[in-house]
């Protein structure tokens, strides 16, 4: 072989690996690919109430069957009672108890009289040796008995209760038209009944406040009642 | 002179749990009183087994236990003293239990214008929530016929149950405690029992913090942080109170704190 005839094997040599070079470079290219669709966002746990930040939002749903969500009420003051059924400060009949007793229709009653467009639930976070439907079944008897007019909401994995730390029934939760939590605390300062009209609902006085334009105070009272059964 | 067993309900209405029987007694420190000597009044329930009643301070949930009396005009009531309470964990929270055979006392301190010879009637009443799974709201009274004698009489057999009752601090050798910017400082004796400890009193608007026990060959410094917050909206100034425990059990001994808030103060105003 001359080497002329070499130099061209060379060149044709060199020009086929090039062009595989090219070629296998070519396929390992990035190709251009549609966007990844977003994973779906893990489910936030609920923030914990804390007074003067936005209060934990929940869907629950009450004794009916009906849902409720807290953000449907955006705008409106949400009053939140803690409630156990079998509780003599709560559902139970006693002289203490806020329902047998009427002072939380009475206090449903001027709660309205103050701003019509309050919301009121009531929350039931009872699971500890009961049956859902159980507590579902006490809760409407309950509902019967009491004249309770507001919606009673079943909690039962007690995500609410832990969210909002409800500890005892009653415990109280006011938030404003904005979402914010501010109130939490005691149902009145009469946990024997005995004071009668002498009583401080802090309640109404956190609604009062709020329709003024002023902040509650106090914000944060000690509750009262039997332990939340969670 | 009286120990009389009592019980009562507030509870109307179906009940389909089982009520439990807590049942009332109640008895003077003293065979008989005198003018102007005080004595203690002694007042026991018996909460069945599995059952507990609450402490002055209930914990996260309950209703604390109210013994109060009634007497005729002059007499001078101390506040009720509370055994030391068992902490429980409950779902909603550690609660402060009183089980068993629960003793609370009140001192007594009669006027000197007190006639030898006459009875006097002291009406204690009791008010308590007893839990299980289930809770029930109880009640009960006791009246105690006193004779009045030139001399106090000798001590009842009730009497030594007052050493199972929790003391003013103050009446701990050697034992001081202070509050000075934001700490409750507790200084004294170590105990065999065990290391010290401290149980709190809550009150609206004063929030505690950890606290940190150092330990000096035989005695103790305990520092627990405090503060108020006047934010709170409570008006009432409020009172650094709670228990210097010592080991870990509710028969271990404790000692009862009492002081004003941001005053540097002395023990127990008792």
């Amino acid at each position: 072989m001359s080497t002329s005839s070499t130099q061209y094997a060379r060149v044709v040599m060199t020009s086929v690996i090039l062009a595989l070079t090219v070629a296998a470079a070519a396929s390992l290219a990035p190709k251009p690919v549609p966007a990844p669709k977003p994973l779906p966002a893990p489910t936030p746990p609920p923030t914990l109430a804390t007074i003067g930040l936005p209060a934990p939002q929940f869907a629950l749903v009450d004794i009916d069957g009906k849902a409720h969500q807290l953000s449907n009420y955006a705008g409106r003051i949400v009053v939140l009672e803690w409630f156990n059924a079998e509780c003599p400060y709560s559902g139970r009949s006693s002289s203490h108890a806020i329902h047998s007793s009427t002072k939380a229709s009475s206090l449903r009653n001027n709660l309205r009289a103050v701003d019509p467009r309050v919301m009121y639930f009531v929350i039931d976070s009872t699971a500890r040796n009961h049956e859902k439907d159980a507590v579902i079944a006490g809760d409407q008897v309950a509902r019967t008995t009491w004249k309770i007019d507001a919606p009673i909401l079943i909690d039962f994995d007690g995500k609410v209760g832990r969210a909002y730390k409800a500890q005892t029934t009653p415990h109280m939760f006011v938030i404003d038209t904005a979402g914010i939590l501010r109130y939490q605390g005691a149902f009145d300062d009469d946990r024997k009944n005995k004071n009668g009209d002498k009583a401080t609902n802090h309640v109404l006085e956190a609604v009062k406040k709020l329709k003024a334009g002023e902040l509650p105070a106090p914000s944060k009272t000690r509750p009262w009642g039997c332990g939340v059964k969670y | 002179m009286a120990s009389v067993v009592c019980f009562t309900a507030h509870v109307v209405g179906e009940e389909t749990p089982p009520r439990p029987r807590v049942s009332m007694s109640v008895a003077a420190s003293v065979e008989q009183i005198a003018p102007g000597r005080s004595f203690d009044v002694i007042c026991t329930l018996d909460v069945p087994t599995g059952w507990h009643i609450y402490w002055k301070d209930p914990g996260a949930s309950g209703a604390a236990t109210e013994v109060t009396m009634h007497t005729p005009p002059g007499f001078v009531i101390g506040s009720t003293r509370f055994p030391r309470p068992k902490r429980l964990p409950e779902s909603s929270g550690a609660i402060n239990a009183l089980e068993g055979r629960v003793h609370f006392a009140i001192r007594v301190g009669p006027p000197a214008s007190l006639q030898i010879g006459q009875t006097i009637d002291l009406a204690i009443k009791a008010d308590w929530f007893v839990c299980k799974e289930v809770c029930f709201l109880g009640a009960g009274e006791v009246v105690l016929n006193m004779r009045v004698a030139k001399e106090v009489g000798q001590p009842t057999t009730q009497a030594a149950l007052l050493r199972g009752i929790p003391q003013p601090i103050t009446s701990r050798e050697g034992t001081r405690a202070v509050v000075h910017t934001g700490l409750l400082r507790v200084v004294g004796q170590r105990d065999a029992a065990g290391d010290p400890g401290f149980l709190p009193i809550n009150c609206p608007g004063v929030s505690w913090g950890t606290p940190r026990v150092s330990l000096h060959e035989n005695r103790f410094v305990m520092d627990v942080p405090v503060a108020y917050d006047q934010e709170s909206g409570i008006q009432t100034p409020p009172r650094i109170q709670g228990l210097l425990t010592f080991g870990p059990l509710e028969s271990d001994p404790a000692w009862s704190i009492d002081l004003p808030f941001g005053e540097q103060g002395d023990g127990d105003k008792q």
